[in-house]
């Protein structure tokens, strides 16, 4: 029994680090993806951003915003009566091109504009001072956070606020950063991934070769088969991270804030429920482009929307919580806030649990569906 | 030791197997012999347990698949038809890891690959192996378990003639160890050659079964003339070859093949059976009881006609003719 297990372990481990190619798509890419994402990002050009707003106090500052609204007649910035985020627009000839260069205000307190700025909400903090500056926080490297800063300074030049008056200060704060808030989520994209092609596509191949039904047909134990591959993605995993983890460590100091053991549970859950996803997708076809596409339909739109790359908070709020409940979200989210809030067991808890039986019922309902001939 | 009975198994609108009953001794070596789409992969794998009957049973050893499955699998060896192997892993790692599941230990490994002449192979990627070696390593799978029974679907088909007959000398070599085996083939010297009995298999259903010499005494003619008429014209070639006319059958209209039709009086011969019509036109194999009777018979009918021989060749009837005989259609079509 174990030693049947060590030894589908060790193949599956050989025929990864066999493979040149493999090894390139998931230690090489993305570290490459890594660098390139958070030196040379450029512009962002999304149509909706999001800044928070910060008063003098440090608290949640809707008075400044009617302060300003009154002094220039037309609306450069406004919050609801109600309290709900306002929309400052460019002061300009309200060419259609122009319009679209909008930033929604978020009054928050200083702290949850930190908090909302790490996991991604708002890509810059606009802080009034108690002697009338204004300033504002943002990570330069991050297209998105500059473009934002553009738009608003335009903006607040038809307030004819004086530009001694505004200072910038560049957020270089680990955690704070683009680079702090790509990393987790390329970590979370790569346990996606791994599990998908690693094990999804490697038993389709296998059972297109005939193999699967080979190896059916000897009395091996079809659970610890199955089993194996998930061993195997969390070793092949631990080395994926590791390998990102100590290229962004040391090029571009990215900490991890929080608790370790809170990580791993992380890590393992996501493990878990991806190797159930994939083991789920490739129980039936035995076809390479069927399993390629299935494989792709997964992936793509998690790639896209789950905010590996870029906030999800920039999409309608309708959508937003539909992303929060897909697996990719909830491990991105998870390990950011371990990276960068400095959360623990009592923050990730929820995730670990949804993710993990998540992963168990799509591995034992696979099991079940299996097509071993 | 193995006993199926009335088994039938039916893929969407293809009867693939037919109500077939068959069974196998210890240490007996058997052969299904048949042509593509015969239905003798189904048959096996309905016995190696990798599907299940629609109807009828199977019965290994006095145990069946429902309930003993895991026995099973340890007490059989089967390689399939085709299997591919993880392309970069080696002989011996694909080898150590089956024994493991057989339970077996690795250190019976070489003694195996040696057996099946794969030693030297032992550290080359199963992507670099020859199909012939590839067969070969699928065998060595098989016997990893010392089986008592051995189930080959196929396992010379593509070969060239040197690597099948190393690998019939490794199975004549087993019989000694008291395995039986059931070996599916559409090649008759094989069948010929390996097994003691010879099951003939067609459109799913059994046509024939026993010793070669059996088979051959129980369907009547032992001897044939097989012969070609002058002056007819020669059948398309690309059509010959695929479009296997059934005896007797008129050509598919619209082609212009001029044909030479054989006549009956020919057919009619004393000690003569049956006249097979061949492809090419104006040939034909005339079956009878006693060539020395009927060969001047014969020819006494061509001149009669005033026909004119091209060809002519007198044999025994071999396991092909048989199988010609009964279905119409050659093995290897």
């Amino acid at each position: 029994m174990l030693r049947n297990l060590r030894n589908l372990v060790s193949i599956q481990f050989k025929e990864f680090l066999r493979e040149p190619e493999i090894l390139f798509w998931s230690l090489v890419f993305p570290i490459v993806l890594s660098w390139l994402l958070g030196i040379a990002i450029g512009s962002g050009g999304r149509q909706m951003h999001n800044a928070a707003l910060v008063g003098p106090a440090g608290a949640p500052a809707d008075s400044d915003l009617v302060w300003m609204e009154s002094k220039t007649g037309g609306i450069a910035a406004r919050v609801d009566p109600d309290g709900r985020p306002g929309v400052a627009e460019k002061a300009g000839d309200g060419s259609e091109a122009e319009k679209l260069q909008r930033v929604r205000l978020h009054p928050l307190s200083k702290e949850e504009a930190l908090l909302a700025l790490k996991k991604g909400k708002v890509s810059l903090i606009m802080e009034r001072s108690p002697d009338g500056t204004l300033k504002y926080s943002f990570d330069p490297r991050s297209g998105e956070a500059e473009m934002t800063w553009m738009i608003l300074d335009r903006a607040m030049a038809g307030l004819e606020i004086e530009s001694e008056n505004t200072a910038i200060d560049v957020l270089e704060t680990p955690g704070t950063r683009y680079i702090d808030f790509l990393v987790p989520g390329l970590l979370a994209m790569n346990i996606m991934n791994s599990a998908m092609w690693g094990v999804g596509w490697s038993m389709i191949e296998i059972r297109m070769k005939k193999l699967l039904r080979r190896m059916a047909a000897t009395p091996m134990n079809k659970l610890l088969f199955l089993g194996s591959h998930f061993i195997t993605r969390v070793l092949v995993n631990i080395i994926e991270f590791a390998a990102l983890y100590v290229f962004v460590f040391f090029y571009f100091g990215v900490r991890i804030q929080g608790s370790v053991p809170a990580l791993l549970a992380v890590f393992i859950a996501g493990n878990l429920a991806f190797t159930g996803i994939a083991v789920m997708i490739s129980s039936r076809t035995a076809n390479s482009r069927v399993g390629n596409g299935l494989i792709n339909a997964v992936n793509m739109p998690m790639m896209l929307v789950s905010g590996v790359f870029f906030s999800y908070h920039n999409f309608p709020e309708w959508a937003v919580p539909i992303v929060r409940k897909l697996p990719l979200t909830m491990l991105a989210d998870s390990m950011r806030s371990i990276f960068n809030e400095g959360a623990g067991f009592a923050q990730v808890w929820l995730p670990v649990a949804v993710l993990t039986a998540m992963g168990m019922v799509l591995f034992y309902a696979g099991s079940r569906v299996f097509k071993w001939y | 030791m193995i006993v199926v009975s009335n088994v039938s198994k039916s893929f969407k609108d293809v009867r693939a197997v037919q109500d077939v009953s068959l069974s196998v001794a210890p240490g007996e070596y058997v052969a299904l012999l048949g042509p593509n789409g015969a239905g003798k992969t189904t048959l096996v794998e309905m016995i190696e347990g990798l599907r299940s009957p629609d109807s009828g049973s199977i019965s290994i050893l006095g145990r069946d698949w429902k309930h003993d499955e895991r026995h099973l699998r340890g007490i059989m060896g089967i390689s399939l038809q085709e299997t591919k192997f993880i392309d970069k892993l080696t002989v011996r790692e694909i080898m150590d890891l089956f024994a493991g599941f057989y339970g077996r230990s690795t250190d019976e490994m070489p003694g195996i690959l040696e057996h099946i002449g794969l030693l030297e192979k032992s550290a080359s990627y199963t992507m670099n192996l020859s199909h012939g070696q590839r067969q070969k390593l699928a065998l060595g799978i098989a016997l990893i378990n010392h089986p008592q029974i051995l189930i080959l679907d196929e396992p010379t088909t593509g070969l060239d003639p040197n690597a099948r007959r190393e690998l019939w000398e490794i199975l004549g070599d087993l019989k000694s160890k008291g395995t039986a085996l059931i070996l599916t083939t559409h090649y008759m010297e094989e069948a010929e050659y390996l097994c003691e009995r010879i099951i003939i298999m067609n459109q799913g259903r059994i046509l024939a079964e026993g010793t070669l010499e059996e088979l051959l005494a129980a369907h009547g003619a032992m001897e044939i003339i097989s012969f070609a008429l002058e002056g007819c014209g020669k059948a398309p070639v690309d059509g010959a070859a695929a479009g296997s006319t059934i005896a007797g059958a008129s050509p598919p209209p619209g082609k212009a093949v001029p044909v030479c039709e054989i006549p009956d009086s020919v057919a009619r011969i004393a000690g003569a059976f049956e006249l097979v019509r061949g492809e090419e036109p104006g040939s034909g194999q005339l079956y009878v009881s006693d060539i020395v009777a009927a060969l001047p018979l014969f020819l006494a009918a061509v001149e009669r006609e005033k026909l004119r021989l091209k060809r002519l060749e007198c044999r025994k009837m071999n396991l092909d003719d048989l199988f010609v005989s009964l279905t119409g259609r050659r093995l290897d079509a």
